[in-house]
């Protein structure tokens, strides 16, 4: 079985190029400017167990006006630096299926496979950036998502 | 005294075919299924006033109103994610089918929508399954078959709808120069959704769409990618006053 010290580094890895990812769009700055201006911006993406991988791996991503401060690979029962504003929950399979495009967020939403959790009028709000989040994981090593096998649906 | 009597509202004056907003509509249900229409397709069917974003959904809504201000009847709306003003997005309304006179002329003359006399069904629910159809002028303009899913949809739908507002062109064409309307605005809507009593996820199991030379869903629905999935909801919903965006009006 597959041990959090076992994604660990490539985990890391992909929240670094996930961040610069954000960071080096200027579509996502225009489409989340304003975006934790005057409320919690930060999000909590939880992956949930799927296949070997038998744990949740959690990122904090500090979000504010279009730009990324920082993603956070949380230690296993590590809580978040501060209460997020936003919470995106879905099992490691519908994570890779997002990643690579398989399915769009929306589809994953409408379906009940991705929960979110927080204020919906400020994710309809910012729904463009939304969509940008999901995109620009296309920018990133999705090794994280190949590496092990997640089983099937 | 005459059901909507409001003198000089509507016409005609001392009877008029309407009341004024709001307009209540208890215990309505409707499916609305979500759609992503590409950027090009889209364009076309916006006016240039407004700009086209290609995600992150359209949508098609078929309504039954057991009862309403005006009273009983059926509509269908084509919805499409659009820029209203730099940083504001609303969906435009595409078209709107009715199957009354008095909704018809209200929506037209009041909010500028778009509406045009169909006939519309929408099934009851049987089997975990749901049908919605439109049908004007001998064709079935639209065509839904879904699927009512166990898992609760991962965001609260009815935001999705009523989180946009309902941006219309409203055109009065005038009496006497038909090269350019009497009025052009751009107005928008908010409906509120209330006492929700369901609300479930759809798996849209079909979607199809009959050529027609009177009508343009089929162009629209036929190039769109169709399996995003939607939701089912009844509710109390609420149709208040609008606003104007824009008065385009020279």
């Amino acid at each position: 079985m597959v041990s959090f010290e076992d994604i660990k580094e490539i985990g890391q890895k992909w929240t670094k190029e996930y961040c610069k990812a954000l960071n080096e769009s200027p579509e996502y700055e225009e489409a989340a400017k304003g975006w934790g201006i005057d409320f919690e911006g930060s999000m909590l993406f939880i992956m949930l167990p799927s296949g070997e991988i038998n744990f949740e791996i959690v990122s904090f991503l500090d979000l504010k006006d279009g730009k990324c401060l920082g993603i956070k690979l949380l230690e296993p029962g590590e809580d978040p630096p501060r209460e997020p504003g936003m919470i995106l929950k879905a099992p490691m399979l519908i994570w890779k299926k997002l990643a690579f495009k398989e399915m769009n967020p929306v589809q994953a939403l409408m379906s009940g496979d991705l929960q979110l959790e927080g204020d919906m009028s400020l994710a309809m709000k910012y729904s463009q950036a939304a969509m940008m989040l999901a995109d620009l994981t296309e920018k990133t090593d999705r090794s994280l998502f190949t590496k092990f096998d997640l089983g099937d649906d | 005294m005459a059901k909507y009597e409001v003198l000089d509202y509507s016409m005609p004056r001392q009877c008029g075919h309407y009341p004024p907003p709001p307009y209540i509509y208890p215990k309505m249900r409707a499916m609305v299924c979500l759609f992503k229409a590409p950027l090009e397709l889209k364009k076309k069917f916006l006016p240039s006033e407004l700009k086209a974003i290609e995600f992150p959904f359209d949508a098609i809504f078929i309504a039954e109103y057991p009862d309403s201000t005006i009273g009983p009847y059926n509509e269908n709306l084509i919805l499409l994610y659009c820029e209203y003003e730099k940083g504001k997005n609303g969906l435009f309304v595409m078209n709107i089918y009715v199957t009354d006179d008095g909704a018809l002329t209200a929506g037209r003359e009041i909010w500028g929508y778009p509406k045009k006399m169909s006939e519309i069904f929408l099934s009851q629910i049987k089997d975990n399954k749901i049908h919605g159809t439109v049908s004007r002028r001998n064709k079935k303009i639209i065509d839904i078959e879904a699927e009512l899913m166990e898992k609760t949809p991962g965001i609260d739908p009815s935001a999705m709808i009523q989180g946009f507002p309902l941006i219309n062109l409203k055109l009065i064409p005038d009496v006497e120069n038909n090269s350019k309307p009497v009025l052009k605005q751009l107005t928008m809507t908010n409906i509120e959704w209330k006492n929700i009593t369901i609300k479930k996820s759809l798996k849209i199991k079909s979607i199809k769409s009959e050529y027609s030379e009177y009508d343009i869903c089929s162009e629209l629905l036929n190039g769109s990618q169709m399996d995003i999935g939607g939701f089912y909801i009844q509710a109390d919903q609420v149709l208040p006053n609008g606003k104007i965006v824009k008065d385009l009006t020279k």
